[in-house]
């Protein structure tokens, strides 16, 4: 499925424990879900394991990469706030034409650390987009509902100066990867926080 | 209508499948969709109605979707009993100008898609567009625009993809399934302004996180190119193009390499100060062949003259002496290192070099001039001393070569020009008659292999370069090979000229011959004949059949071996000594026999002339032959070429394998001269013979069958068989 490459802190606490709540302020009428760094669904009892973060780690995903639209005015990026509106809004793209519906056949690696999110090649010889983590502003999982059980991330990002924001899109392999996927960062999210106090 | 310019002015299309399967369908069929349509009073007739699209005014810039989601829910609770139709999305379709009553205004049509199950007052959309384009009086004309317009929008929309079925997918709500903000931008969402408690997160503020994140991004150091925007015009011009003159030519033959002179692959002076650093390898050749133990290099810088001209006379010694330098070597220029000396007036080296025993003292440069000339004419350092040397060596003898026969006598040439004596020059030297002379030639002869040298050819050179020969031309140890020059018959020697031949040293010398090839087995011929010429031996050594000398045993092993071939010693010859010693008799017996020994060897000749190996150049090589169907055994042959044909013999037991005259068989060189064909039509055979000296025997058989013509002759070996 993912596979951990250059663990170096081979920190003994295990994944799940890593990636708690640390607010949970439940969205009801998400039907469960968090609007804030975590996941909520994956909630387990959080023991703040503090320093625990996999804080050099960076997990690797086979994904692929269906498109993205990129430097949208912020006025809009503010529309898209909302996690359903961010669905709406690569829906309607689609329909549109502007993003495709399904991915190139092409394999690429998406790797998450707390530095952010990196898409490179197989080889890992070309970096296609690295979204450094302070601009990542969401990333979001759905099914794509064509039937196929194909399970699409969006990550939206925006630029320094918060002037424009970005969606990506890319298809994960199975519900359980990109499960993974969003612990992985929401885990990052964490650990930046808790890298030493400056 | 006072905030007419915030409202917009749209319409909505609220479509369903009649079920799921038609979405997956390529193509478009209306009457797979049903259609959402209000029915309104027609003006004017109040009992009939016309269907119209769902219609209203949404604020321009707000949510649309909400919108226009929210309008369907409220416009359809009538008609649905009390539940509002829940859209999934909200797609625009396209932007219609209207001319209305005053001026054109635009206005859109979006579609809202529905699931499969829902109430009435749906429409086959097939029926809508049947009455649509038959007549305009049950719909608007701005319903019946529009309609046509989504007929033609689902068509298309069939044709892409994933389309139809996208556009009934769930509606997101029912999709999501994870989401992970950043706390670093989180509070702000749906613009409402989060209090204080809310914005923080794990005790910091967005804004603090922000920047804790960024420090993440900090590079620990930076290195910047200090050229980088500094205008400094990119190039990929090229400074230098070395190329590698021997690129492409293949794999060389490192034996002959030699360094080409520098102007031919250097380009321009600039770079030799580039090349500094590998100058010396230039400059200093001499250095450079001893430091790569190039010794070929090394000793034709040395006979070319390059410690001799810088009069190096301890150099020139141990070169002359240990690297075992010719010292005749030209230069480029023609000029001999004894030219170099003698023009330098180097004493010492002139006195070194004439010590030599390959000099050649009579050696002549490009004009001529031999080395006394050059030193009188150049007059440099001890010139009157040289002068007196090369005066002096004039008088002294001549270095000799023994020149071989078959019999193991030898005869000392002198070598009048060292090294560079040619063939003919010895034979001269041989002092034979001018008639004889006809008949022999030098031959340079190890164990294993035998050349006839061309008149031309210096055969102390070539005695110098054994080892390599050997090893051009035989997979033999050159170390067992030990060459001597002989006296031998001309292979080109024709028979009937042979048979005139009076002369008793040349009969002596040709019997000589004759009987060295019949004991090393090289005649194969039947018993009877070579019980003949045993007896002829044993008259010619022993002189005239004495009954109480020549007894049965007197013909014992050792006898044996010097009058019947050495393969017939151990397996027939005991068999033979009767005859032998009957033939013996006969022969002492005969009347009207010349006993004069040349006579009696001119005998032993004629037996032998009609042996078809007679007279033949000898070569080795191997025949493949298909023992069984997987293995081939290998038999090594003599190959023998003279005026009569080929022959080929068992080199092991000296069987006569195979003998062909010329005309009766075609031959033909193999690739790289590691083999030769032969083909005779008449006996049907193809035979291949592998051997390095694949090459000579070819040109030996065009020779010798007359086939070569004298302008043929530049293709003429470096070896053998002028």
């Amino acid at each position: 499925m993912f596979r951990k490459v250059k663990k170096r802190h081979s920190s003994s606490s295990s994944q799940s424990s890593e990636i708690s709540t640390k607010s949970k302020s439940v969205d009801s009428s998400l039907g469960g879900l968090s609007r804030s760094s975590t996941v909520a669904s994956l909630d387990t009892d959080s023991t703040k394991g503090s320093g625990n973060c996999p804080s050099e780690a960076c997990s690797e995903f086979r994904v692929k990469y269906v498109g993205a639209i990129e430097k949208l005015q912020f006025d809009m990026s503010r529309t898209l706030q909302e996690p359903l509106d961010l669905i709406n809004y690569i829906d309607a793209a689609q329909q549109d034409g502007k993003l495709p519906f399904v991915p190139r056949e092409e394999e690429m690696i998406l790797g998450v650390s707390k530095y952010g999110v990196k898409v490179a090649s197989l080889d890992q010889c070309d970096v296609l987009h690295r979204h450094p983590l302070y601009l990542i502003v969401r990333m979001l999982c759905y099914d794509d509902g064509l039937g196929a059980g194909k399970n699409l991330l969006a990550l939206k990002t925006t630029d320094p100066k918060q002037e424009r924001c970005s969606v990506w899109v890319y298809q994960c392999s199975c519900a359980e990867q990109a499960q993974s996927i969003c612990k992985v960062l929401s885990a990052s999210f964490d650990c930046a926080l808790m890298s030493e106090k400056s | 209508m006072g905030n007419q310019d915030n409202l917009e002015e749209v319409f909505v299309a609220v479509i369903r499948p009649k079920n799921q399967v038609s979405l997956s369908s390529k193509e478009y069929r209306a009457k797979s969709y049903e259609i959402l349509l209000i029915e309104v009073p027609l003006e004017g007739k109040e009992k009939k109605r016309k269907k119209v699209l769902m219609a209203t005014k949404i604020l321009a810039g707000g949510d649309r979707t909400r919108s226009i989601l929210d309008y369907v829910d409220e416009m359809t609770k009538p008609i649905s009993n009390n539940q509002g139709l829940m859209g999934k999305r909200v797609v625009h379709m396209k932007k219609f100008t209207l001319n209305g009553d005053n001026d054109a205004k635009e206005v859109s049509l979006f579609i809202v898609p529905l699931g499969v199950k829902g109430s009435p007052s749906f429409y086959c959309l097939q029926d809508m567009m049947r009455v649509c384009s038959e007549t305009s009086v049950h719909f608007s004309s701005v319903t019946s625009r529009m309609l046509l317009a989504l007929d033609k929008w689902l068509a298309e929309q069939h044709t892409v993809p994933h389309a139809i079925p996208a556009l009934f997918r769930p509606a997101p709500v029912e999709r999501v399934k994870t989401t992970v903000s950043n706390p670093a931008y989180g509070g702000g969402g749906s613009g409402r302004l989060p209090s204080e408690e809310e914005g923080l997160h794990m005790g910091y503020t967005a804004l603090e996180i922000r920047s804790k994140m960024m420090s993440l991004e900090k590079a620990d150091v930076c290195v910047l190119n200090p050229l980088y925007g500094s205008d400094l015009q990119y190039t990929n011009r090229v400074d230098k193009v070395i190329i590698n003159p021997y690129f492409g030519l293949g794999a060389p033959d490192y034996s002959k390499i030699q360094i080409p002179n520098r102007e031919k692959w250097q380009h321009g002076p600039n770079n030799v100060s580039e090349d500094k650093e590998r100058q010396w390898v230039d400059d200093f050749p001499l250095h450079r062949s001893a430091c790569e133990g190039d010794t070929e290099l090394l000793s034709k810088l040395i006979d070319g003259g390059f410690s001799v001209k810088h009069g190096k006379v301890e150099a020139t010694s141990l070169l002359l002496e240990k690297g075992k330098c010719n010292p005749n070597l030209l230069n480029g220029q023609l000029s001999s290192p004894l030219h170099f000396a003698a023009r330098g007036g180097h004493s010492e080296i002139v006195k070194l070099l004439l010590q030599h025993s390959e000099i050649d003292r009579h050696i002549e440069d490009q004009q001529k001039r031999s080395p006394l000339q050059v030193c009188e004419e150049n007059k440099q350092n001890e010139w009157e001393e040289t002068v007196k040397l090369l005066q002096q060596a004039n008088t002294k003898p001549y270095e000799k070569v023994r020149i071989y026969r078959m019999d193991g006598s030898y005869r000392s040439v002198e070598l009048k020009h060292g090294n560079n004596t040619t063939v003919l020059q010895v034979m001269e030297g041989m002092r034979l008659s001018q008639e004889s002379q006809r008949y022999f030639t030098i031959w340079i002869c190890s164990e294993n292999l035998n050349l006839q040298l061309k008149p031309y050819h210096k055969p102390l050179q070539h005695l110098r370069i054994w080892t390599e020969i050997v090893t051009d031309l035989t997979v033999l140890d050159p170390q067992r090979e030990n060459a001597q020059l002989f006296l031998r018959r001309d292979v080109r020697l024709p028979l009937e000229v042979e048979k005139t031949v009076e002369d008793p040293l040349s009969i002596l010398i040709l019997f000589d011959e004759a009987r060295h090839c019949l004991l090393k087995g090289l005649f194969p011929s039947p018993d009877s004949k070579l019980i003949t010429l045993a007896s002829l031996l044993l008259q010619i050594i022993y002189g005239n059949y004495e009954s109480k000398k020549h007894k049965q045993g007197f013909l014992n092993d050792e006898n044996l071996r010097s009058i019947v071939p050495i393969s017939k010693v151990k397996s027939k010859a005991y068999h033979w000594t009767n005859r032998i010693l009957y033939e013996y008799k006969a022969l002492s017996t005969s009347e009207g026999l010349s006993k004069e020994m040349h006579h009696l060897q001119r005998l032993f000749l004629q037996n032998c002339w009609d042996i078809p190996t007679y007279g033949a150049a000898f070569f080795t090589g191997q025949v493949y032959t298909k023992a069984s169907a997987s293995n081939h055994k290998v038999i090594r042959v003599l190959v023998g070429v003279n005026n009569k044909g080929l022959h080929l013999m068992n080199m092991e037991t000296k069987m006569l394998l195979i003998s062909l005259e010329y005309g009766a068989f075609m031959w033909q060189l193999g690739h790289a001269d590691q083999y030769f064909q032969i083909h005779s039509v008449e006996n049907k055979m193809n035979i291949i013979v592998h051997t390095k000296q694949a090459g000579l025997i070819v040109k030996l058989l065009m020779k010798l069958s007359g086939q070569m013509t004298p302008n043929d002759k530049s293709l003429s070996d470096k070896y053998a068989y002028g």
